[in-house]
């Protein structure tokens, strides 16, 4: 009986003892043969870091945090982790503090100063040989502070946007973007009309400057032709030529001058004569004189009054178309 | 008429003068207790005898209790935090719960009930029976014999016992979260590595040594004084029970305050 009491007493006192003892060496997540080494990094403080939080490189666990104290000049906090020694650290190697999720764990996070995610932090300067410098983020706590300042500043900004904007500037508004766009739709119009000129004046100046082209062309060639005229006395014969035939137009007006006054003296005459005709042929017709009486004849009467008239008619032609009767040739 | 008005005025005081009288008591068995420390002799070769009998054959409840307290902390756990908070916190708060506070406290009260209760009864009866002047007589420390040997195998085996039931709750809640819960072994096991501390385990086991002590240590006090016959035995072992499960809960409380 005592026997198996010691037995069974000394069984139950291994079993806790290495319950107690394995348990909390596999809940630490420590891995016993693997040698391990510390890493002590200064921070300005550690927001809710633990003992016992993860401590990762490039997100990958390799220790833990074995110790938080002040250090001696209370300014910073030393931070003490174990991790793998055979964990190759980066250049310049850092450590930011961060929440692992949202529910109050925190990680130290081991990188280079050089990479993007580290090289923007303040990191508190390390005070003696072998010790990182380090960084923690703001908790969870400060971030909500800065927000509710935020939210603060954005419900002032809020209602002084209201009390600038009211239902009358959002009509004023909604009416400006629809002048806005209907402006806009004539000038798209506009636009489009104005094109369409412009390709027709662009045609007609592209036709013009075609003619011009020609056109100049044209006088290029007459210019040569000009010059050739010039260069070979042709144009002094035709001056002397034009010369002459004005000296003969002009002589020809005077002639023609001359022949219009005789045509004038001549008609006068001619006028004269019809009314001694007419004198006479009334004397006939009274029969006084001899002719007169001769001419009492009714027969004869009518043969001359039919005469007179055929002569008026002669002399009325010829005053109105002096050219059928007088044919002048200048050359 | 006067005797009406006046007894509360005498229950105040018999009350006062009794519980004076149990400190006193209290603190002279204490200081025999402490003299008997040093009769090694005596009280070690009891030692493992109650060991065995407050420790080992203790185990069973309190697994029972422990793999039943995890199991319902897994499901409420998941029941509770069904929404924003991940299904991975239930193994945070199952070890957590289980490591700190209800695997002391409750293999702490179930063994005040039957250690405690076993105590008080086997020592009143002795004292009853007057086993206890017998050994007086014979010479032997019945502090040395009787008391110290259970008092230092409830410290020594009570952490031991609580060590097994945390480990048990913890691997209860487990498998249910497993088999109950959709969880896999790597999130359960993330959730409870996620805020764990060495410390966890030391203020496990030091509140479960203090109950340990509590326990035996009252225990043995109510037995060690009872006085009268059989009534008297089943008195002193009612109070024990109580009183040790009180003095539980106020260690509990106690080391709360001073460790945490």
């Amino acid at each position: 009986m005592k026997r198996s009491n010691e037995v069974l007493v000394g069984l139950v006192v291994i079993v806790g003892v290495m319950v107690v003892v394995f348990g909390t060496i596999w809940l630490k997540g420590v891995k016993p043969g693997r040698e391990r080494t510390d890493l002590v990094a200064r921070f300005d403080r550690v927001g809710q870091l633990l003992e016992g939080g993860v401590v990762k490189l490039r997100g990958v666990p390799i220790g833990r945090v074995e110790k938080i104290a002040l250090d001696s000049t209370g300014d910073g906090v030393l931070v003490t982790m174990s991790i793998r020694s055979d964990v190759q650290l980066p250049p310049e190697a850092v450590v930011v503090l961060s929440p692992e999720s949202l529910f109050g764990d925190w990680q130290a996070e081991i990188g280079g100063k050089a990479d993007p995610d580290f090289e923007s932090y303040d990191y508190a300067q390390p005070v003696g040989a072998g010790v990182l410098p380090g960084y923690s983020l703001p908790e969870l706590s400060r971030i909500t502070a800065v927000a509710d300042q935020i939210a603060h500043d954005l419900a002032i900004l809020s209602d002084r946007f209201q009390e600038a904007f009211t239902t009358e500037t959002a009509k004023n508004i909604r009416l400006a973007i629809e002048n806005i766009q209907q402006v806009s739709e004539q000038l798209t119009g506009l636009v489009g009309k104005q094109q369409s000129a412009f390709d027709s004046v662009a045609a007609d100046l592209t036709r013009t400057s075609q003619a011009a082209g020609q056109a100049a062309e044209t006088l290029d060639r007459a210019f040569t032709e000009v010059e050739a005229a010039i260069g070979g006395g042709k144009l002094t014969g035709i001056v002397d030529n034009v010369q002459r035939s004005s000296v003969r137009v002009d002589s020809l007006t005077t002639e023609l001058m001359a022949a219009s006054r005789a045509l004038r003296r001549m008609a006068l005459g001619a006028d004269t004569t019809l009314r001694r005709m007419g004198t006479i042929a009334t004397s006939l017709e009274r029969g006084e004189g001899s002719l007169g009486m001769l001419l009492r004849d009714t027969a004869l009467y009518y043969s001359l009054a039919e005469g007179s008239v055929q002569l008026q008619a002669l002399l009325k032609d010829i005053r109105e178309h002096p050219r059928k009767y007088i044919n002048l040739t200048v050359f | 008429m006067q005797r009406t008005w006046t007894a509360p005025f005498a229950w105040v005081g018999r009350s006062a003068v009794e519980t004076a009288a149990a400190f006193g008591r209290f603190g002279v068995f204490g200081a025999r207790a402490g003299r008997a420390v040093a009769d090694v002799a005596t009280w070690g070769r009891m030692l493992v005898v109650q060991m065995a009998r407050l420790g080992v054959a203790s185990l069973p409840i309190a697994l029972f209790i422990a793999a039943f307290t995890g199991i319902v902390l897994s499901l409420q756990a998941s029941y509770t935090f069904t929404g924003t908070v991940p299904e991975y916190f239930v193994g945070t708060l199952v070890g957590k719960t289980v490591i700190l506070e209800l695997g002391p406290v409750l293999t702490g009260l179930a063994l005040a009930g039957r250690v405690g209760a076993n105590i008080a009864a086997e020592l009143g009866t002795m004292r009853v029976t007057e086993q206890i002047d017998a050994l007086e007589t014979l010479g032997y420390d019945p502090v040395s014999y009787l008391v110290i040997p259970r008092v230092v195998a409830g410290v020594l085996m009570f952490p031991v016992v609580v060590a097994c039931a945390d480990a048990v709750g913890v691997a209860a809640g487990w498998v249910t979260a497993l088999n109950l819960l959709d969880m896999s072994t790597p999130e359960f096991v993330r959730g409870l590595r996620l805020f764990f501390l060495p410390f966890d385990v030391q203020y496990s086991l030091v509140k479960a040594a203090s109950f340990g002590f509590a326990v035996t240590a009252v225990g043995t006090h109510f037995g060690f004084h009872t006085a009268g016959g059989a009534e008297a035995v089943g008195r002193s072992t009612t109070q024990a029970v109580v009183v040790s499960s009180m003095l539980i809960l106020v260690l509990d409380a106690f080391w709360a305050v001073a460790l945490l």
